[in-house]
């Protein structure tokens, strides 16, 4: 499983932001070309971001990825030419609306792949949908390329074209974030969200990361370092949900032996469902390296 | 190596905190590259500066320049592109 809890965003033209951008801990950076940089500075961010990729240590397990301008724009273009690297692990594509937005870049970080001897295929590409438009050709979008391995959502935008308000209980974009999840779910790929404006208020951050948990979602996106660890936390299985899949686990081992697809553990039957959702938290456990106990050691302590 | 030549004025890069400015000005086809620098970094990685000015230019063929820098203690990787985004912006690729 690839961890994507966190997705932090560093602005493309600030030199001073770069360098440590690795070490917040975040699953993934995502170097910002468009909305935090001023049409004005598009090539400086452009040239930055490039020569940083060549040197910048941004640590071995952080996805390095680059959020290009949309590639409607002749800046789009023009980042994918100048950005694809050895480093470069994926790419975000902004304001994505129609299947053809992706199989464009597809086909660019193809060519750029090949001009640049670089291994074909490796870069990963995600589509931000943040219209109605986008939104409603999810389903499609999020099929297109194998290259794409998460869809994602941008709330302030999709907010205003909506005609919506931007709330703490988000209600002008929950519909839109559950066709998300439904369009990345059904074509096995991840579903990451938009990010929480206010890097001040923390309890906001949680409630909010908690809900799209529950919805279905993967991971979210930050922009400020601080947002990284609520999100983990939040997204982090408890040791209580690990003992649970642990159990289960066994308990699902030792119906197959007996020959049952169904297993009772306490006063709660266990099956395939629950079976998958103990594997999920098992995996995400193992990818965010936090401790798994045996099921012997669960009985030892009278495990929960 | 495709020699390249400034057809104006190009600068990039901001006055912040580990940034710094570009600016390149066409020069005389044998005037070779004329540099000068301002801000902290003439004082304590002066010659690094100068190298790297020098060497990106030449590494993309352009061997005559006015270059004028200031900077805020910028690392090497911010130099080098501040200096190709001016000289993209300079018309030396068009």
């Amino acid at each position: 499983m690839k961890l994507r809890r966190s997705r932090l965003y560093v602005p493309g033209n600030t030199p001073k932001m770069i360098p440590p951008a690795g070490l917040y801990g975040a699953d993934v950076i995502s170097l910002d070309l468009e909305d935090a940089v001023h049409p004005e500075f598009k090539l400086d961010a452009r040239m930055l971001v490039s020569e940083a990729l060549k040197v910048v240590d941004f640590g071995p397990d952080t996805e390095v990825t680059v959020r290009i301008n949309p590639i409607s724009t002749p800046w789009g273009k023009w980042d994918i030419k100048q950005i694809v690297c050895e480093r470069l692990d994926g790419i975000y594509i902004p304001k994505v609306e129609t299947t053809e937005d992706v199989i464009l870049v597809d086909d660019m970080v193809s060519e750029m792949e090949q001009k640049k001897g670089l291994q074909l295929g490796r870069i990963k590409l995600f589509a931000t949908m943040e219209t109605a438009k986008g939104i409603l050709n999810a389903k499609e979008i999020a099929l297109c390329s194998k290259r794409l391995e998460g869809i994602t959502i941008g709330g302030e935008d999709l907010t205003a074209d909506l005609g919506g308000i931007r709330s703490p209980d988000g209600i002008a974009i929950h519909t839109s974030r559950q066709l998300i999840v439904l369009a990345a779910k059904a074509a096995g790929i991840q579903a990451i969200d938009t990010v929480y404006s206010d890097f001040q208020d923390m309890e906001g951050l949680r409630r909010e990361t908690e809900l799209i948990k529950k919805m279905g979602f993967d991971g979210k996106a930050c922009i400020h370092p601080s947002q990284v660890e609520v999100i983990h936390e939040v997204f982090n299985p408890t040791p209580e949900e690990i003992g649970y899949a642990v159990r289960v686990k066994k308990a699902m081992e030792e119906a197959k032996l007996k020959g049952s697809g169904v297993i009772a553990i306490g006063r709660k039957m266990v099956d395939r469902p629950i079976m998958l959702k103990a594997e999920r938290i098992l995996a995400l456990a193992e990818a965010a390296e936090l401790p798994i106990p045996t099921f012997e050691e669960l009985e030892e302590g009278g495990g929960k | 190596m495709t020699e390249r030549r400034l057809k104006r004025e190009g600068v990039a890069g901001t006055y912040e905190r580990e940034d710094c400015i570009v600016k390149l000005s066409p020069a005389e086809p044998g005037s070779g590259i004329k540099i000068e620098i301002e801000g902290k970094s003439r004082d304590v990685f002066r010659d690094e500066v100068f190298r790297l000015l020098e060497e990106t230019l030449k590494g993309m063929g352009i061997e005559d320049a006015k270059v004028w820098s200031k900077g805020a203690s910028p690392l090497n990787f911010t130099i080098i592109a501040r200096t190709k985004a001016a000289a993209i912006k300079g018309g030396a690729f068009e």
